[in-house]
């Protein structure tokens, strides 16, 4: 269930593994208690569509995911008929010689699809609804969405209107590749997510991997920061990154971090050819662990 | 306790008024959400207090430093907040002090000058050398012989010219913010910056080309290379298609139902090819306007990641193609040089008209509806209607001419060529980083 204080809500989310600042669980705790959608941005890598997954978790509600991409409608998302049940249950009738079909007979529930939007209307559970990429799906699906998130109900024309029997935890996410529009933005709580301080990622580190020691974790976590700080740096590691390249260092059995070894895992963080080479002539690993 | 409910909520409404009127989309529904907020959070705890008026007031990521600077000046101790505008009082009395003193200074026959605000505060800025050079020019134009107040637009004309000329040597002209507040000492105080925060991004994003110092332009190249690119990853994204405002595919239906024993169960729609974008750009590297153009080359560069054909020109009294500054698999901080190295070759006239000829006469080809012709120019030329008839001759052959006019839109009135070539051109402001992506953005529908 829903958390009573700010500081339950950290410590539920601290227990699946999320870690984050005072000001996010504080953002997200509003959202929960003014039973609004959440809309995430930021980089690609900070953590948006994990915090739907460990809120999930934290207030242990079944999970619904939707994925949106550029072409995505409301028979993928909301519901569609299943034609080829509704063609086999006419022929049947036909072949069998039963009672003739009505229209009614078939637009009933045993006919019906449901997408991860009416799934999470009708759960009988409240849970949580996550939108991942909200951006990425086109104008007229996202006015249609914003029309959903409002009321939290939806009209069957068959079958008539459903209203939500829990309003679920809306997380919408977005990476801003396009503006969403300000309708959409104006009923969501916003929260606009940054990559971790060193001390936080050095925290998420010894969280995911504990029995990697605090001063590997720390020197990492300060590695990575100075690498997202370079801005000629193309694509910045994001956390899940830097947990693959302590992973490595785990598996090599290292406990600090070296030139060499650097040279030798630099491929985990930085995955471009041209962030190598920028890497290469303008800091390379001696500078690198100079700053750490 | 009614009491300070009360007056918080009056500070909130001033406060969200203040948001609102800097460009922060808060209607009265994020008030009143922000107020519920508080409902669930302690208000005397500031970190708490903030995040939750942040959460509920801010709606995206170009409000979050607007609001930090707003909050950060506004909920501060009573005391504090007098001394700040105490301070942005003084700074509004010294700049109409300095107003006032080119007003009185700047007179002939008597009368005023008829100057505008900014060419009164770059005299102002002025060594007192140079001012008393300006000041004995107008008292030994007055003594001229048969001289009388007939003579005024003339003498306003060089004086203009003088200052022109003086303010690109000018380290720094003093500008009155942009009145957000209806309170001048806000206003100063909102547009002071954050301390600790003189090189952000934004900041930089959000700079005129023009007042970028020399050690600013890597990191504004830098940024605009990130930019373009990262348009240029979603201009070249191949998405799937949509079922929207398509014609029925007959064929394809009877093809994919065969499954279903011939019934027309799933349609299927028809597309059409969507021919690719070319971009065709005429930069004005006249006097001033040189910088502005060699950024926006340099964004379109990496553009032409995505948009495959881009075709560059500069103007000014003559024209030169700048194409080949743009060969492939160069660094941006090299296609900046290149073009900034051009420079030297550049009139200080400026003449649309022969540039515009030429690219009717050499680059025919290039006229049609897969064209998007880009102008960078503040509209001043000459062979104005010449010009004008020319680029309504190519504006009917092509996609479309978007202007990006480095002249803020508070000024446009005050040149008739603006309103002119808007009939034949969609004209935007555009005079920083933030101002190109936004074009792009909306124009590329991207």
């Amino acid at each position: 269930m829903i958390p009573e204080n700010v500081s339950d809500l950290q410590r539920c989310l601290k227990e699946t593994g999320y870690i984050c600042g005072e000001e996010t669980v504080l953002t997200v705790f509003l959202a929960l208690q003014l039973q609004k959608p959440l809309l995430i941005e930021g980089a690609p890598g900070v953590g948006k569509t994990e915090m739907g997954k460990a809120l999930s978790r934290a207030l242990n509600m079944e999970l619904i995911r939707l994925q949106c991409y550029e072409g995505l409608d409301e028979n993928k998302a909301l519901y569609e008929w299943n034609y080829q049940k509704q063609l086999i249950s006419i022929q049947l009738s036909r072949e069998l010689q039963k009672e003739h079909l009505s229209e009614n007979d078939l637009f009933t529930e045993e006919y019906l699809m449901e997408r991860p939007l009416l799934k999470a209307i009708r759960a009988d559970q409240k849970v949580v609804l996550l939108i991942d990429e909200v951006d990425k799906c086109d104008h007229e699906f996202e006015a249609f969405l914003f029309e959903v998130l409002s009321d939290y109900q939806v009209s069957i024309p068959e079958m008539g209107t459903t209203e939500a029997r829990n309003i679920p935890v809306v997380i919408l996410t977005s990476n801003s590749e396009r503006e969403l529009s300000d309708a959409l933005r104006r009923r969501c709580i916003y929260l606009y997510l940054d990559y971790p301080s060193p001390q936080r990622e050095a925290e998420i580190i010894k969280q995911r991997h504990p029995q990697v020691g605090e001063e590997l974790a720390e020197s990492v976590s300060r590695a990575v920061e100075v690498l997202r700080r370079d801005e000629k740096i193309q694509k910045r590691p994001s956390i899940a990154e830097t947990l693959d390249w302590v992973n490595a260092l785990v598996e090599l059995n290292r406990n600090e971090l070296s030139p060499t070894l650097v040279e030798n895992t630099l491929n985990l963080v930085l995955k471009s050819h041209r962030d190598q080479q920028v890497f290469h002539q303008e800091t390379g690993a001696h500078k690198l662990l100079e700053q750490v | 306790m009614e009491e300070l409910k009360d007056r918080l909520e009056d500070h909130l409404v001033r406060f969200t008024d203040m948001l609102r009127k800097q460009g922060v989309k808060a209607g009265t529904s994020e008030l009143q959400e922000a107020l519920l907020a508080l409902r669930y959070i302690d208000p005397l705890c500031k970190t708490s207090f903030k995040s939750a008026l942040k959460a509920t007031l801010v709606k995206k990521p170009s409000e979050l430093e607007v609001f930090e600077k707003t909050f950060n000046r506004y909920f501060v101790p009573a005391t504090e907040k007098e001394k700040q505008l105490e301070k942005g009082w003084e700074k509004e009395a010294n700049y109409r002090e300095k107003k006032k003193m080119a007003e009185e200074e700047l007179k002939f026959k008597e009368q005023q000058l008829n100057l505008k605000e900014e060419e009164k505060m770059v005299y102002a800025s002025l060594a007192s050398r140079d001012r008393e050079k300006i000041k004995s020019f107008i008292r030994d134009s007055e003594q001229g012989k048969k001289v009388d107040a007939s003579f005024k637009p003339l003498i306003e004309s060089l004086v203009k010219s003088t200052l022109r000329y003086r303010k690109e040597r000018v380290s720094h002209v003093e500008r009155r913010p942009e009145p957000v507040t209806g309170d001048p000492g806000w206003d100063w105080m909102l547009s002071s910056p954050e301390p600790g925060n003189n090189s952000s991004a934004s900041r930089l994003l959000n700079s005129d080309f023009k007042d970028i110092a020399e050690k600013d332009i890597p990191r504004v190249v830098e940024l605009s290379r990130k930019i373009s690119m990262k348009l240029a990853k979603i201009l070249s994204r191949r998405y799937k298609l949509t079922y929207k405002k398509k014609k029925l595919d007959m064929r394809k239906i009877l093809r994919e139902n065969i499954s279903y024993g011939g019934y027309l169960v799933k349609l299927k729609y028809g597309h059409k090819k969507k021919k690719k974008l070319r971009l065709l750009v005429l930069g004005d590297v006249s006097g001033s306007m040189d910088r502005y153009s060699s950024f926006v080359m340099t964004f379109i560069y990496g553009l032409s990641w995505a948009v495959k054909e881009v075709e560059c020109f500069v103007f000014a009294e003559g024209t030169s193609r700048m194409t080949s500054c743009f060969k492939k698999g160069l660094s941006f901080e090299e296609v900046m040089n290149r073009v900034m190295q051009k420079r030297v070759e550049w009139g200080k006239g400026t003449n649309l008209a022969q540039a515009l000829e030429r690219i009717c006469l050499d680059y025919p080809g290039w006229l049609n509806s897969r064209t998007l012709v880009i102008v960078v120019s503040d509209t001043r030329t000459t062979h104005l209607e010449d010009s004008l008839q020319k680029l309504q001759f190519i504006k009917s052959r092509v996609k479309d001419v978007l202007w990006l006019n480095p002249l803020p839109a508070s000024q446009w009135e005050e040149f008739s060529s603006v309103e002119k070539f808007q009939h034949s051109a969609l004209m935007y402001p555009c005079s920083c980083l933030a101002d190109l992506e936004e074009v792009f953005r909306y124009n590329m529908k991207i």
